[in-house]
């Protein structure tokens, strides 16, 4: 933005005096506009984007991917949901749910609705601590309120929960909200500096593979569109065999570049998530999903 | 498409001038180790001749050395395209990044002239 500014001040050397004070005034203009936009305008911005890069696809459509980009894939993909692999987890992520605690408190106590049909409004902005918590946080909080130790974030037990909930929400838009908190624009503004920020000896940033390069290949890879990508989280992965996290996927994207990961559950991380699924809004969930 | 047109222009004038032959200068080692290296670094995202699984983020390299006839200009993209293309290219610095050795992007565009 600043260069836009910069540029139009500049021509006013080589314009006429009348044009100038236009150009100054375009230059303010401008500059409010900026001031205002926020992460509303940001989403406007973005998805529009992908709704004229990708025309035929809507935003249910959108998320499933990689595989709007071959056939081959898709049918690959659509063998594989006869039997949906992640439906195991679901079924013991519901039985470590209902579980009661050693307190005898359940998970259902912790989170609004008994916990369900709320996944898609997590990463939260929390007020009380100023800070993003993921849903995955959420659960360790749970936990560790009922005198429980926190489990793993990557995968496992607590993935499986996570997956457990996300069947619950599974068709219901992301709502992902960015309050007018100085914190929580601050939290969604460091997300969104990481997330168009290069990384690693080959300087990608995510957005030069999941934007403009979207429904391209590198290699043999079809790339995914950055909007709906959170809609499918957890997903079970034929290559980890197993159900992962969103952020298990984003390392891998960091690791798969040579860039040193950030750390799960950190803040730049949450940051990241919370960025990274407010992209989402409006695209029905659709997790957990299938990948390979 | 304008771009496809002008690019097989190119490589159809390279090749009726016989530009293309000056190729024969670099030694066949060269060349052949170029290719080896442009396999593992390039076809990621570009599609040659050649290519066995390119991806398509990136326009084909062909008819290079009638593009190109001035091989600095090639050193420098493949140096820094963030200079020498445009600053938010998702192309990486492999000379300024050190994921290539000098020695090797002479070797790459020895290679790449026989486009
Ligand atoms: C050099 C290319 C590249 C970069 C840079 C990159 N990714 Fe990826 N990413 C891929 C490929 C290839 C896949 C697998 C195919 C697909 O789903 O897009 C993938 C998959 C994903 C997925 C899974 C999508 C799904 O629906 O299953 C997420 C989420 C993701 N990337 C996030 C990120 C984030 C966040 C970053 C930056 C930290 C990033 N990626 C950087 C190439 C990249
Ligand atoms: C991760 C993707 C990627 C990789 C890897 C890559 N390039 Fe590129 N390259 C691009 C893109 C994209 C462009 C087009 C410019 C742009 O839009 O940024 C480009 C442009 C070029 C151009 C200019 C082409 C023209 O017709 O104007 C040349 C030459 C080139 N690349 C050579 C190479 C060589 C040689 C290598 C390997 C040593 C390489 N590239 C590796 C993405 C890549």
């Amino acid at each position: 933005m600043i260069r836009i500014i910069n540029s139009s001040v500049a021509q006013v050397a080589q314009v006429t005096q009348k044009v100038a004070w236009y150009a100054i005034a375009l230059a303010v203009v401008t500059m409010l506009n900026t001031a205002a936009a926020g992460p509303k305008e940001d989403l406007d911005k973005y998805q529009g984007f992908f709704k004229q890069r990708f025309p035929e696809l809507d935003l249910a459509g959108l998320a499933n991917g990689m595989y709007n980009f071959s056939e081959d894939k898709r049918n690959q993909y659509n063998d594989i949901m006869e039997f949906p692999p992640y439906d195991v987890a679901v079924e013991e992520g519901k039985e470590l749910y209902t579980t009661p605690f050693k307190n005898g408190k359940h998970y259902a106590d912790c989170f609004a609705q008994g916990g369900e049909g709320i996944a898609q409004s997590y990463p939260k902005f929390d007020k009380g601590t100023g800070k993003v918590q993921t849903l995955a946080a959420a659960i360790n909080e749970c936990r560790k309120n009922n005198g429980e130790a926190p489990l793993k974030y990557l995968k496992g037990n607590l993935v499986k929960i996570q997956a457990y909930m996300a069947e619950t929400s599974r068709g219901k838009p992301i709502n992902i909200q960015v309050p007018d908190d100085p914190r929580a624009i601050a939290a969604y503004e460091e997300g969104k500096r990481i997330y168009f920020t290069r990384r690693g000896p080959r300087e990608f940033a995510c957005y030069h593979c999941h934007w403009e390069a979207s429904g391209m290949r590198i290699r043999g890879n079809e790339l995914s569109p950055a909007v709906g990508q959170a809609a499918n989280f957890p997903v079970y992965r034929s290559k980890w065999g197993e159900i992962g996290s969103i952020q298990r996927r984003y390392i891998g994207c960091m690791r798969n570049i040579g860039a040193v990961p950030l750390k799960e559950q950190t803040e730049a991380m949450n940051n990241l998530e919370y960025f990274h699924t407010y992209l989402s809004n409006g695209v029905p969930m659709n997790a957990p999903n299938s990948r390979f | 498409m304008g771009k496809t047109i002008t690019l097989v222009v190119f490589s159809v004038c390279a090749a009726i001038t016989g530009v293309t032959a000056t190729a024969g200068n670099a030694d066949k080692d060269a060349i052949k180790e170029g290719k080896r290296l442009t396999l593992e670094y390039c076809q990621a995202c570009h599609h040659y001749q050649g290519t066995e699984q390119a991806g398509t983020v990136a326009p084909p390299l062909l008819g290079m050395k009638g593009r190109f006839p001035d091989r600095k200009t090639l050193y420098n993209i493949i140096y820094d395209p963030q200079v020498a293309i445009k600053k938010d290219t998702m192309m990486p610095p492999f000379g300024r990044n050190e994921l290539l050795a000098k020695d090797e992007i002479e070797k790459v565009i020895d290679f790449l002239y026989t486009l």
